[in-house]
């Protein structure tokens, strides 16, 4: 793959025009590499050859959500250690706190700001 | 009066009829003695014998006719007499003069409006007119006036100023020059007939309501009344429910903790107690009001509302929010996001002309955030979701800390911002965040509305009972028609200057709603070209009037 000292994305995200802001930003400001997933399945069959340094994961998608798709991880013992943060429009108080009682590593609200997202995954995986 | 007209219409018939009795008597005396004179002289007696016994008997019967109509006369003076007397205790009866002057009263009268003969008599009929009916009495008047009578209800007002309901008729007595010479009213007071009518409609309109009301008396506690709905629910018919108390209609009723809960409604210290609880598995809304009652034991009036339905409308509600505020965000986060790095130059340099009509564009997609943001918070505070971490909290470093990061925006707006007041700490028992959100709110308001060059002073206060931060800029001001309506919703005082600064409308509406959950309140001062003063008071012990966490406590309202 590529250069391996850049930090790792898989990106999963059902909006296409999210998944391309996100990855331009990531990748054209922060520096990292990014894989893409339109939705949870998708998530998974890319996690079979590759193994990210930190999930990027919308809450909401059809079929599979964020959610389900973080149970069926953990269910994993090769996947269930990788850092997961959500993203989510829902910003409301309860809703974050039962985000984090899920385990996610931390929660980004869209609309998240693209110049400084890298600074945030970064942040957030020194912690 | 009654007496001089029986004596007329009496008098004059008796008159007449004793002439003709005389006339008859000389008569028939006259023909008997010159029936005997003839008798002599013709040799007919018998026909002068009987023509003489025809006539007395005619007499007789003459005189029997006119003493049965004098007998029938005397039976109806007397008739007439009684009925005048029940007329004039049942009737209100009075005379006026052609102008309306007030010439005779009857005790009825006098007992009615509470004057005394001498006040009433002499005084114009306006002396117990009710303010606002001049048209009906104009309509009155020039009924009698044409010689025609008027027959309907008035209300008039008696010496203590109550009001009294009666069924009016009064006819006119004309002069021999057609001008009105008096008018005679006959009332018939139909104030209780009224107050019966009034409160029989009233409780028959409760019936009719799906909230069940209660009247129950204040000392007793027992019910006075309960509409149908209220009925219902408890199976009781009005028979039943007189016997009824309080305690027999809740389940968890502690009589000590009703009194005291209801003693600032007879203190009159609020005006109505709202209490939130459940009550035969649905969700009720209660609302108590004191009614106090002049020489007697006031009594409550409790309105139950089922607001299971409202509960459940708001439930869904809030999910649609929620729900319209993802939907809205997602391509919002692709327009800013896309945006923010066509002007980072991520993308590559951007000609001149493009970068400010893109910078247009992020400015809006930015400012539609920050409404979607602001809705969603009113939208928690007024369904009573959004949480309040109330705690003792130093407004000292938080009125710092909503200044450094004001910093940069105030740079912006080439405005200084100066603090006064926060060298020590100062505690007061608020949500550190949500006090956060009212002063930056009411800091970047201030930057916005200030001219280029001037200052903007913070100012805390510690009173004895009340924590002041207030907010003063130097700048426009506000317009005084404008000063009732800015803590509404979506409001934005008119004028092109202010149009330009982007606000959300929203702003002031959640520093008011933020500053009242902790029991506090927003005021604004303003000179328009002076500057505009806002300030929060925070009670230094706040207590959280929206706290349903016991479910059964009871909520002050105006």
């Amino acid at each position: 793959m590529s250069d391996t000292s850049k930090i790792s994305v898989l990106h999963v995200d059902d909006d296409a025009d999210i998944r391309e802001i996100a990855t331009l930003a990531l990748e054209t400001v922060g520096e990292m590499h990014v894989v893409t997933a339109a939705s949870g399945q998708g998530a998974l069959d890319a996690l079979t050859s590759f193994t990210p340094d930190v999930l990027l994961l919308d809450f909401m998608m059809p079929e599979m959500s964020g959610e389900e798709l973080y149970h069926r991880l953990q269910e994993n013992p090769d996947l269930r250690d990788i850092p997961c943060i959500f993203m989510t429009a829902r910003v409301q108080a309860e809703e974050i706190q039962s985000l984090k009682n899920l385990g996610a590593k931390d929660i980004i609200e869209k609309p998240f700001d693209p110049m400084t997202l890298a600074d945030q995954i970064k942040a957030i995986l020194a912690e | 009066m009654s007496k001089r007209t029986g004596k007329t219409q009496f008098g004059t018939p008796m008159i007449l009829a004793g002439i003709c009795l005389i006339v008859l008597v000389a008569y028939s005396a006259m023909t008997l003695t010159s029936s005997a004179g003839m008798r002599l002289l013709s040799y007919e007696p018998l026909v002068d014998i009987g023509l003489g016994l025809t006539t007395i008997s005619a007499l007789i019967v003459i005189w029997r006719r006119l003493m049965r109509w004098r007998l029938s006369v005397e039976r109806e003076t007397c008739e007439h007499k009684s009925r005048m007397k029940a007329l004039d205790n049942h009737s209100i009866v009075s005379i006026l003069d052609g102008s309306g002057k007030i010439t005779y009263v009857n005790d009825s009268f006098v007992k009615t409006f509470g004057y005394t003969e001498n006040e009433l008599v002499g005084a114009d009929s306006s002396l117990i007119y009710c303010d606002g009916q001049d048209a009906q009495r104009e309509a009155i008047r020039s009924n009698l006036l044409n010689g025609m009578s008027w027959e309907g209800e008035l209300r008039w007002q008696t010496k203590t100023g109550d009001d009294v309901w009666t069924k009016t008729t009064i006819y006119p007595s004309m002069c021999d020059t057609g001008l009105l010479a008096s008018a005679t009213c006959v009332h018939t007071d139909l104030t209780e007939i009224n107050k019966a009518r009034r409160e029989r409609d009233l409780r028959e309109t409760l019936h009719l309501l799906h909230d069940e009301v209660y009247i129950i008396n204040a000392e007793t506690l027992r019910f006075d009344y309960l509409n149908k709905a209220a009925m219902d629910q408890f199976g009781w018919d009005e028979a039943e429910y007189a016997t009824k108390a309080v305690s027999d209609a809740l389940p968890e009723y502690d009589e000590q903790i009703f009194r005291e809960r209801t003693a600032p409604l007879i203190a009159g210290h609020i005006a109505q107690a709202i209490h939130r609880t459940e009550l035969f598995g649905r969700a009720c809304e209660i609302n108590m009001q004191f009614i106090p009652n002049v020489g007697g034991q006031g009594q409550f009036l409790a309105v139950c509302r089922d607001i299971s339905v409202q509960r459940e409308y708001q439930k869904k509600k809030d999910a649609f929010v929620s729900t319209v505020s993802h939907e809205l965000r997602s391509p919002l986060t692709s327009i800013t996001g896309g945006l923010d790095l066509v002007l980072s130059g991520a993308t590559g340099d951007l000609p001149h002309k493009s970068r400010s009509l893109i910078e247009i564009a992020q400015r809006n997609a930015r400012r539609l955030i920050l409404i979607i943001n602001d809705i969603l918070d009113l939208e928690k505070i007024s369904a009573g979701q959004m949480d309040f971490d109330i705690r003792p909290t130093d407004l000292s470093a938080l009125i710092k800390e909503a200044a450094a990061s004001n910093q940069a925006y105030y740079e912006k707006y080439g405005v200084s911002l100066q603090l006064f007041g926060v060298d020590a700490a100062v505690e007061a028992e608020c949500d550190a965040d949500r006090m956060f959100q009212v002063l930056n709110n009411l800091m970047s308001n201030a930057a916005k509305f200030s001219d280029k060059g001037s200052v903007v002073d913070i100012t805390l206060d510690q009173l004895e009972e009340d924590t002041l931060i207030t907010v003063q800029d130097y700048g426009m001001g506000i317009p005084k028609e404008s000063l009732p309506t800015i803590f509404g919703r979506f409001i934005q005082v008119p004028g092109q200057d202010r149009k330009a600064k982007g606000g959300t409308g929203l702003g002031l509406n959640i520093v008011k709603a933020i500053a009242e959950h902790h029991g506090g309140s927003v005021t604004c001062e303003s000179v328009e070209g002076e500057g505009t003063t806002f300030t929060v008071r925070i009670p230094s012990t706040t207590a959280t009037p929206n706290d349903r966490s016991d479910g059964a406590m009871l909520e002050a309202a105006e």
